[in-house]
């Protein structure tokens, strides 16, 4: 998945699991950015009678890096408490929840959101607003009717001209789970598979299943060095890089009956940039370590993203079909500046998001290039500069994306000698057309996840 | 670390008065430490990282303290010795 469980240790606590990150444009304010992270992966929507909240202790942070050093200059972070109205009954809620303040909701969590400049000891940390309330989760027409105007009564104004909501959403993220850890095939491909199979479509395993979402809209000025809102795009002021991550206390004293004791400094337990590095990239041995380091540390995982497994799997996988991939031993380049670096100035005509020499795991976003009219899900590989890698929007196909780049599809931006192989540039796990956004629905303005799926018209298979 | 925290764990009798027996590495000793008045935390969790050198990890609130005390660690150790768990 895209950072789904993708870490042995991150797999067994969920509400700190990060699962997805989109940085883009806004499309319906675009003098702003959405930043979404996604934590929990997988909800059922039936879920219940506990039914998926926040981790109260979780600290939860968007960070930006605006000078190109893997340190955040600016983060935002959210801490949440929950809250049970009447202890004596075992139920979420006590009859219909129609508003945020309804007496029949049980069990509901609030949450305040910090703005922090810089770091370290050097932060400055200024509370932007306290107690705001996440919507409930939707759990079926009884209980949640009239969910999409519930929701969107949590969607709560920020001073300065943001917002922010937190709370359940549609999973945005679609790709063919169970076909590609099956020996990583490809459906529409298998045939060509070393164990084949007949051809078939793709099947999206993330469908139906719910995650819950931070999601905040922020002026553009508040994110770039300077807080400039830079109009070209070769304005090295116009990159941002974005990531996510979780942090648990050093210390936990369980006391049995008693409420736990928390102690120490904030640890980081996770950690999310471009998707599927952690999960496809990085070896099941450094998996649990890159999640406890910071972007400023990856110059010790870049020998991973220079000659990738996936790489090296897929002319085993597919015989005969990747044979100019098969003689590809150079560094890769491409990949090295796609997700480690940006991509300088010169490498795609009109575009660039390069960050500087240090390589580390962000989300790069040139916030010049305006929201596209006419978007592709496979962004730069499709032609829309407005899309992923250029940042990540709900919408684009990272997996395909990531797929093509790794298969080759993306090496001649560095070596225009090299001719990929015809398969690279049609690899796909299956759900990629041009109604992709059909196995999920989205929102067209903010919080742009769709609403998430009831328990009561979704129960798990 | 902060020098607050620093001086909130230093009020603790436990603490203040121990002196360290050894220690060369950048980990600070508390020898000579002297207890200042500021406010102290109602709990606190210490954790011994290395008995062989007696460094000593206490964890309060957000922060987290490291030096030396041998001779603590040792208090510790026949504590843990009296209820019979060495």
């Amino acid at each position: 998945m895209s950072s789904h469980r993708e870490a042995p240790e991150i797999a067994k606590d969920p509400v700190a699991d990060s699962t997805d990150l989109y940085a883009f444009v806004s499309p319906d304010r675009p003098d702003t950015v959405t930043l979404i992270a996604n934590y929990i992966p997988l909800e059922a929507p039936d879920g219940g009678p506990n039914f998926y909240e926040f981790g109260d202790d979780v600290r939860y942070a968007i960070h930006i890096d605006n000078d190109g050093d893997g340190h955040p200059d600016v983060t935002y972070e959210l801490r949440f408490r929950s809250e049970v109205h009447d202890p004596e009954t075992f139920l979420y809620n006590t009859g219909p929840i129609t508003s945020l303040d309804s007496p029949n909701w049980n069990r509901r969590q609030h949450y305040t959101v910090t703005r922090v400049s810089g770091y370290g000891e050097h932060a400055v940390r200024r509370v932007l607003a306290t107690d705001l309330a996440c919507p409930p989760c939707n759990i079926g027409p009884r209980s949640t009717p009239h969910y999409a105007a519930l929701a969107a009564a949590a969607i709560h104004p920020l001073p300065g001209g943001r917002r922010v909501f937190a709370g359940q959403r549609q999973e945005g993220f679609y790709v063919d789970l169970g076909s590609i850890f099956d020996l990583g095939a490809l459906r529409p491909f298998q045939n060509l598979h070393l164990i084949p199979m007949a051809a078939a479509p793709g099947i999206n395993g993330t469908q139906f299943t719910n995650v819950h979402s931070i999601a905040l809209q922020v002026p553009i000025t508040d994110l770039t060095r300077g807080h400039v809102r830079p109009t070209g795009v070769s304005d090295n002021r116009a990159v941002i890089g974005v990531w996510t991550a979780a942090y648990r206390r050093k210390a936990i004293i369980r006391q049995g009956a008693e409420p736990d004791v928390e102690s120490g400094p904030w640890v980081q337990v996770s950690r999310l940039g471009n998707p599927l590095f952690n999960e496809v990239i990085v070896p099941m041995g450094d998996k649990d370590r890159w999640n406890a380091l910071p972007p400023s540390a990856d110059a010790a995982f870049a020998k991973y993203v220079a000659h990738p497994e996936l790489a090296r799997l897929i002319p085993v996988l597919y015989p005969g079909v990747f044979p100019n991939l098969a003689g590809l031993t150079a560094a890769r380049a491409d990949l090295m500046a796609i997700l480690l670096t940006g991509l300088p100035t010169g490498v795609i005509p009109g575009f660039q998001n390069f960050t500087g020499p240090r390589p580390a795991d962000l989300l790069r976003l040139n916030v010049a290039v305006p929201p596209a009219t006419k978007p592709s899900i496979l962004g730069i590989l499709g032609g829309d500069l407005a899309g992923f890698p250029n940042g990540r929007r709900v919408r684009d196909d990272v997996t395909t994306i990531e797929l093509r780049a790794i298969a080759g599809a993306t090496y001649p931006l560095v070596n225009a000698s090299y001719t990929p192989d015809a398969a690279a540039g049609v690899v796909t796990d299956g759900l990629t057309d041009s109604q992709a956004g059909s196995h999920v629905s989205y929102l067209d303005t903010f919080p742009f996840l769709g609403t998430p799926f009831s328990g009561f018209e979704h129960p798990a298979a | 670390m902060s020098q607050l925290s620093r001086r909130t764990f230093m009020v603790q009798a436990s603490l203040a008065g121990a002196a360290a027996a050894s220690g060369t590495a950048a980990v600070p000793l508390l020898t000579g430490a002297a207890p200042v008045a500021v406010p102290a935390p109602t709990t606190f969790l210490l954790h011994v990282r290395d008995v062989r050198t007696g460094e000593v990890a206490v964890l309060a609130d957000a922060e987290e303290i490291v030096f030396r005390d041998s001779r603590l660690v040792a208090s510790l150790l026949q504590a843990l010795a009296r209820t019979g768990r060495q």
